[in-house]
């Protein structure tokens, strides 16, 4: 007889947040949706401050000023199930994802191997350990009671669990723990039908009548009389993590345990895959600036974390962090197998100049002078000519918003002028600084006019109050 | 040299501008301008502030608007002369009419319907010529009363923009005049500029830069830096333009509706007449000489204040109400007057109350008369229906009101024009104690490390001049201004959010400025209540009672309300109120109105309430400094505890003029923080020094100024609401059944839930019967006779379902009811409403207990064909009956409240509750004793003047349980208390007199027990 285990992380975000920052144990640390504000997950020091999941934002605020508050990513809680289930799957072989992030493991295939079914939960829940996150456990003879079982916290410790032991223990569950519709749960809890027991013994046909097909199929699944269609866990390609960080770090210190947690997380990955490489991204996420993309190449390939560290280390202490830090991301692309291969030029020997098209150009460039060194240039929407223009991703198209004159030859630092040597031959354009770049919201004020110099060039002009003094801004044509 | 700025937008042109009209005004004075035109964008919003701040100054204002043709450029209309200002407002009118609120559409062929031929018309061109087919039109209309506008604001390309404005001179004939085009007084407002501008793009200011003006040049500029922008022709032109214009808003002169008064009469002459009938109506037995006399007087005053037709209007008003059995009360200075008595527009007795009659109407104050009507809450769109078929909508409006930033709408806004993330902006607003003074709210910001955020300062700064600017107009509650003949003359009107109404463009306090008279046409859901609960007396009991007929000064209906037996009865069932009952211990009417007037955040504040029971109980000497003070206060024991009395005291103790004492009542009436009444504080002081009052005596007369704010009470209102709870209290008393029906078929109002009023009625041995599908209509209904009456709950008690289909099924309803579910579903009423009824427990005489009606009821719209073979079978199946804790469960889940066991009861009968002392056992025990209560929490009160501390309400099998938590223990406690549905509570119990209450010790929340979280608390409103 087929047998399965399901596995419930109610707080799997949170737990990870705990492993990556440990230091907010004793905060009240709470994760919300985004959509509602309500929260979604909570620790215990939260719960102690009557804290609960399903309360709004603003009311735990009201319980505790400390609170760290963070989204719930849906897309995270994936990764972080993918994880959990690449973990496992060195040790079992049949592992599917659910949609709402839980994983089932079909253990009866595994029985010889184990000897015995509970052997196989005796291991999961030694591996499961290893990873100090909360879960709860629940077997059954098919996947959708297993589930129900699981997320109610119910798990049958006998060595074979039949179809009659599952049934029994699912009497008395309510059915709020099945996958039926909230509006469908809700008729009928009206109709006094608050357990799955009493759903069980209603006549299916009779009850798809009065609430449709959602019902029969649900309990069909439950009883196993109706296939349950599974999505089987396969390791991805590449390697790719995110990781937000609860608070914000502001040192590369803050960092070193997040990103070694990340790098064992590679380490593990090419280990199951039998792979190394040579080059990762990191990417530093900050608030509203551009990502910090730092690419990490050794001479050699490994899959060791630790020689990925000492290169972290060695790269980013280096560079100070210039603004917090809220996320991070790992990600490997070229794989290459245990065998060392053949080093190859970094550029194709053949191709010439003309040939290489922007994009190839821009790699090549970047490959032999590091990406930081390349970059394109874009013109903003500030009306100051320091700030007019800035730096972004290699290879960007110019935008077109920009309406009003501009000479295109911008001079990096304005240069003091004899103003007796020019003569305007412009209106002056009033322009004054951005008072959100000042603490106290003083603005300066600058007079711009076209001059032309005495050997006939055209000069932009200003003359800056603060400074009471004409600088050269640019040279028009 | 001498210039006028003839293009300036105020805040009123909602977040185009950043400064206020009155300091537009304040601003062209200071730099010495001849005159400024407040040219707001498609409205005169702002001009009444405009006029009173240009009132004491030498700088002209004149009245115009911008109008904005997206093809054309801005055309600016200024009036010459009254006609012009109503040809002006006409147009305003016209395009603000054809859009939704907050909108207008304008185009320059406007101007050909609209001529205005006493306006100016000023164009800044976006292009140098007219649109080809009515440039000639155009021309010929303005020929000699239009100019081009030219404004130079320091940008690039600004060069096209005058060659375009000298092409259009040179083509239409039409002189140039320059301009600032001021959207700010000064250049310090940038920052509030572009941060309004991101607000109104729903953007962060660093996203929204090409919308933001790239410098400060579009403000009130002097006239040296004009003089090196303009030439010193189009500088002088602006001010021959400004000398063109003499029109003065003051000139404005209200007309009244003539149709009020009948062909042959003056409007005196009927006032007088209807008055004299009805002081013969109303005092049958012939009026008491000092009434009488009152009457005379007042008429007199009228008649030199020419107010006739005023009184005649609201007349008019509550006489079709009267007709169409709507009930009314008036309010208001002028409305307990005996001329409103006879009139009918009250029913305050004056003979039987002591008011200040010399407050009626104040000459010297020259303050227009002020009469607020009130009509049952359910009925007054008729009363306003009648308003528009009377007089038209060309000539009836609501008058404005004015929505303006409060603190948190500024903080947020601003925050999210700064970049600050919605849940960073989300977690301040929560952690703002929203009950402390408003004043300190930036030192809270500070401690929440808000200036660790690189624009934490620029959010503190920039919300700060933010909070008070407008934000949109909205319509009053109920002020009506009504036109003799076009209301588009005297003011622009506008749409309103509400399909079919409309508004004019200036709030209540312009009216006032300019005295022109609304009537206001109030809802109020205790009249409702009232006239339904009269209506079952005389159905039932055939006795046919009104407002001014019931029988006054019962001292039966005295004691109930000293018992603190007032829930339902209006103004006096708060918390706090009932808590004031057995201490106040009103005897008389005039009791009633001091205990309404007296639990107010004004009185309280300004700790007016415990020298008042002193002296009331005979613990403190009652003493006056002199004749004059005791004159006002003498009534109330020397503690001023109504709104006028204050006023009185200034004139008389500090010897403020009428007009000074107008102006202290409008600062107090529009009180957000001290600082305005703080203007007032050293002359008040100084004034009642300098008349020979002591330091002591003026510093507490301030401090109870301060304190009333604007929740103080005038007398005449707290008269008129005195009123209303007496005779809710009389019905309550001497027609129980009726009370509560009348109640409860009005309900959302008041304080109570439907639950707890049932609840308070039931504690009253009143017999209540579910809903039934056979018994109930959709309100709730008084059957059976005298003696054996009960209270049939109706279907509007019902969650989710719908009046109309309900409608549907009691049309066809047999008289003997139906006999099978089977009749019920043949009416294919839809399958929620009938799911509703079913667990309402409605169809358990047809179907049995609610589980297996709900069964029944179920189905789905379509048939699965899979499935209709097995059904004919298995069409009927028995569901367990609920248990009767699962009753309770569906009861509260369906319709509110239970009329089975009591929670506390079924979960004590279960064995589930801790010992506990119940509510009707707490009167028996010794004060200061240790006790643990136990309730469902049904009210969660703090009011403002409790200083922190929060009244809970607990209500168990028995009755309620006040528990009051001090503030420290609420703090530490926090988690038990807030969100609790049951709770359980360790205190100590205090009574004093007839009041009982637990002070909080330790709290526990036993939610948990509770089989449902349907209960409902009324908390904190």
């Amino acid at each position: 007889m087929r047998s399965w285990i399901y596995l419930h992380f109610p707080s799997l975000q949170l737990d990870q947040l705990l492993l990556v920052q440990p230091e907010l144990k004793d905060c009240p640390l709470v994760l919300y949706d985004d959509s509602d504000l309500k929260l979604k997950q909570v620790n215990r020091t939260a719960v102690e401050l009557g804290i609960q999941p399903g309360m709004a934002l603003s009311d735990a605020w009201l319980l505790s000023s400390e609170l760290v508050a963070q989204a719930v990513l849906p897309a995270y809680e994936k990764q972080l199930t993918s994880q959990v289930a690449l973990y496992l799957y060195n040790y079992f072989a049949d592992i599917a994802l659910s949609e709402e992030g839980g994983l089932w493991i079909e253990i009866s295939v595994m029985q010889r191997l184990h000897r015995g079914q509970l052997e196989s939960v005796r291991r999961l829940r030694s591996k499961l350990r290893t990873l100090s996150l909360s879960y709860s456990m629940g077997r059954a003879t098919n996947p959708a009671a297993a589930r129900v079982l699981a997320k109610a916290g119910v798990c049958l410790e006998q060595c074979e669990v039949t179809w009659e032991q599952a049934r029994e223990a699912l009497q008395s569950l309510d059915i709020g723990y099945t996958e039926l519709q909230p509006e469908v749960i809700k008729k009928l809890r009206r109709m006094g039908l608050y357990s799955i027991g009493k759903l069980l013994n209603m006549p299916l046909a009779l009850l798809g009548r009065k609430l449709g097909d959602g019902v029969v199929n649900c309990v069909a699944q439950l009883q196993g009389q109706q296939p349950f269609a599974l999505q089987y866990f396969r390791p991805a390609v590449h390697f790719h993590q995110r990781m937000p960080l609860a608070t914000e770090v502001f040192s590369w210190q803050g960092l070193r345990f997040p990103v070694n947690r990340l790098l064992l997380d590679l380490e593990h990955y090419l280990r199951v895959r039998q792979k190394m490489t040579r080059q990762l991204k990191l990417t530093l996420y900050t608030r509203d600036k551009q990502p910090i993309r730092v690419l990490l190449s050794l001479a050699q390939p490994t899959y060791r974390a630790q020689d990925f560290m000492s290169l972290c280390q060695l790269r980013l202490e280096r560079e100070p962090l210039q603004q917090p830090i809220l996320e991070l991301a790992l990600t490997v692309n070229n794989l290459e197998s245990w065998l060392p291969g053949d080093q190859k030029s970094l550029t194709a020997g053949n191709q010439t100049s003309a040939q290489i098209s922007l994009q190839q150009l821009l790699n090549q460039l970047q490959t032999r002078l590091g990406e930081s060194r390349i970059h394109g240039l874009t013109v903003t929407q500030s009306w100051l000519p320091e700030l007019a223009q800035k730096r972004t991703k290699a290879g960007t198209p110019l935008p077109q918003w920009q309406e009003s004159w501009r000479p295109l030859w911008l001079l990096n630092t304005p240069l003091s002028v004899n103003i007796n040597q020019w003569q305007f031959i412009s209106q002056p354009e009033r322009l004054q600084t951005h008072w959100w770049h000042s603490p106290n919201l003083q603005v300066q004020t600058r007079d711009y006019l076209l001059a032309k110099d005495e050997s006939g060039c055209v000069g932009w002009l200003y003359f800056d109050y603060a400074s009471e003094q004409w600088l050269l801004q640019g040279w028009g044509s | 040299m001498r210039y006028a700025e003839l293009h300036c937008l105020s805040h009123y042109s909602f977040l185009r501008a950043a400064s206020s009209p009155e300091e537009m005004i304040n601003k062209a004075q200071e730099l010495g301008y001849q005159a400024l035109a407040l040219t707001d964008e498609c409205s005169v919003a702002g001009v009444v502030k405009a006029w009173q701040a240009a009132k004491e100054l030498s700088v002209k204002l004149i009245i115009g608007s911008e109008f904005k043709d997206p093809n054309a450029g801005i055309f600016i209309l200024l009036a010459t002369n009254r006609q012009g200002y109503a040809q002006l407002s006409a147009l305003i009118s016209h395009c603000r009419g054809r859009s939704a609120k907050g909108h207008y559409q304008f185009s320059v062929n406007d101007l050909l319907v609209f001529p205005c031929p006493q306006c100016l018309l000023l164009w800044l061109p976006f292009a140098s010529e007219l649109p080809a087919e009515i440039a000639a039109a155009v021309q010929a209309l303005f020929e000699d009363r239009a100019w081009i506008i030219v404004e130079r604001h320091l940008r690039a390309n600004e060069s096209g923009q005058v060659k375009r404005a000298m092409t259009a001179s040179q083509l239409y004939n039409w002189p140039v005049v320059s301009c600032n085009g001021a959207l700010m007084h000064d250049s310090g407002r940038l920052p509030l500029l572009h941060t309004i501008t991101a607000i109104r793009e729903g953007q962060q200011v660093s996203q929204v830069m090409p919308k933001l003006t790239v410098n400060s040049e579009q403000r009130l500029r002097s006239l040296s830096e004009l003089q090196d922008l303009y030439p010193q022709q189009w500088i002088e032109e602006s001010a021959r333009i400004a000398d063109l214009c003499n029109f003065d808003l003051g000139s404005l002169r209200y007309e009244y509706p003539s149709e009020v008064v009948p062909v042959g009469k003056t409007a005196q002459e009927y006032l007088t007449e209807l008055a004299q009938a009805g002081i013969k109506k109303r005092f049958s037995q012939g009026a008491p000489d000092k009434v009488y006399q009152q009457l005379l007087y007042e008429l007199k005053v009228i008649e030199d204040m020419q107010y006739a037709h005023f009184f005649l209007t609201i007349y008019d008003l509550v006489e079709f109400a009267a007709t169409q059995s709507i009930l009314f009360q008036g309010r208001g200075s002028a409305a307990n007057s005996v001329l409103c008595y006879c009139l009918g527009i009250t029913a305050v007795n004056p003979a039987q109350s002591e008011l200040l009659f010399e407050r009626f109407i104040s000459k010297e104050r020259d303050e227009p008369p002020d009469i607020d009507v009130d009509f049952e809450h359910e009925r007054r769109e008729e009363v306003i229906q009648y308003i528009y078929r009377k007089y038209g909508r060309h000539r009836a409006a609501l008058t404005a009101t004015v929505i303006t930033y409060r603190l948190r709408s500024a903080l947020r806004d601003v925050g999210k024009a700064l970049g600050f993330p919605p849940v960073q902006l989300a977690n301040m607003l929560t952690r703002l104690d929203r009950r402390d003074s408003e004043e300190d709210w930036q030192q809270q910001l500070q401690q929440m490390g808000i200036l660790q955020h690189p624009q934490g300062q620029h959010l503190l700064f920039l919300t700060e001049q933010l909070r008070g600017f407008p934000r949109h107009l909205s319509q009053h509650v109920g002020g009506f201004v009504i036109a003799s003949e076009c209301l588009s003359d005297l003011v622009p009107v506008e749409n309103a959010a509400m399909s079919g109404r409309t508004v004019i463009q200036w709030d209540k306090n312009d009216i006032e400025s300019l005295k022109l008279l609304k009537v206001d046409v109030l809802g109020l859901g205790m009249l409702s209540a009232l006239r339904k609960s009269l209506g079952l007396v005389a159905q039932i009991y055939g006795q046919e009672y009104q407002l001014a007929t019931l029988p006054q000064e019962d001292p039966e209906v005295y004691t109930m309300l000293q018992r603190a037996d007032a829930v339902g009865i209006f103004q006096v069932e708060s918390r706090a109120q009932m808590n004031m009952l057995p201490r106040l211990k009103p005897k008389t009417f005039y009791d009633l109105v001091v205990q309404i007037a007296i639990v107010r955040p004004g009185p309280i504040q300004g700790d007016m309430v415990h020298p008042y029971l002193r002296r009331r109980d005979g613990l403190e000497a009652i003493d006056y400094p002199d004749e004059a003070v005791k004159a006002v206060l003498k009534r109330t024991l020397g503690v001023p505890i109504f709104q006028e009395q204050v006023i009185k005291l200034a004139m008389v103790a500090a010897g403020f003029t009428g007009g000074e004492a107008d102006q202290l009542r409008r600062a107090m009436a529009t009180w957000k923080s001290r600082g305005q009444l703080m203007a007032f504080q050293e002359k008040l002081i100084q004034g009642m020094l300098n008349n020979g009052y002591s330091d002591e005596f003026a510093k507490r007369l301030f401090d109870q100024i301060c304190g009333f704010g604007e929740y103080g009470f005038p007398e005449s209102h707290a008269a008129s609401f005195a009123n209303l709870a007496y005779a809710s209290a009389w019905l309550k008393f001497h027609y129980p059944h009726a009370f509560y029906v009348g109640l409860l078929n009005s309900l959302p109002m008041g304080f109570y839930s439907a639950s707890q009023i049932i609840q308070d009625a039931r504690r009253h041995q009143l017999t209540i019967a579910g809903v039934c599908i056979n018994a109930s209509n959709w309100d709730h209904q008084l059957l059976g006779s005298p003696g054996s009456l009960f209270i049939q709950l109706g279907f509007r008690l019902v969650k989710g379902l719908s009046q109309s289909s309900m409608g549907g099924l009691l049309k066809q309803r047999p008289v003997s009811g139906f006999t099978q579910v089977e009749e019920i579903k043949k009416l294919n009423l839809p399958g929620r409403d009938m799911e509703a009824l079913a667990s309402a427990g409605a169809f358990q005489s047809l179907a049995g207990h609610r589980y297996q009606a709900r069964w029944e009821m179920t189905s789905l719209g379509q048939q699965l064909p899979l499935l209709e073979v097995a059904e004919q079978d298995q069409a009927s199946y028995s569901l367990p009956a609920p248990t009767a804790k699962e009753d309770m469960v569906e009861d509260y889940a369906s319709v509110s409240l239970t009329l089975g066991m009591h929670p506390l009861a079924l979960l004590e009968q279960d064995g589930l509750l801790p010992t506990y002392k119940k509510a009707n056992q707490l009167a028996e025990l010794r004060s200061g004793q240790l006790v643990t209560v136990m309730g469902l929490v049904v009210g969660r009160q703090r009011p403002s003047t409790s200083a922190g501390v929060t009244f809970v309400t607990l209500e168990d099998a028995t009755g309620n349980v006040n528990v009051v938590i001090w503030q420290d223990r609420g703090r530490q406690q926090r988690p038990q208390w807030l969100y609790a549905q049951l709770l359980e509570v360790k205190g100590t119990l205090e009574i004093q007199g007839d009041i009982i209450h637990v002070v909080a010790g330790r709290m526990t929340d036993r939610s948990s027990l509770l089989p449902t979280r349907q209960v409902k608390s009324r908390d904190f409103h």
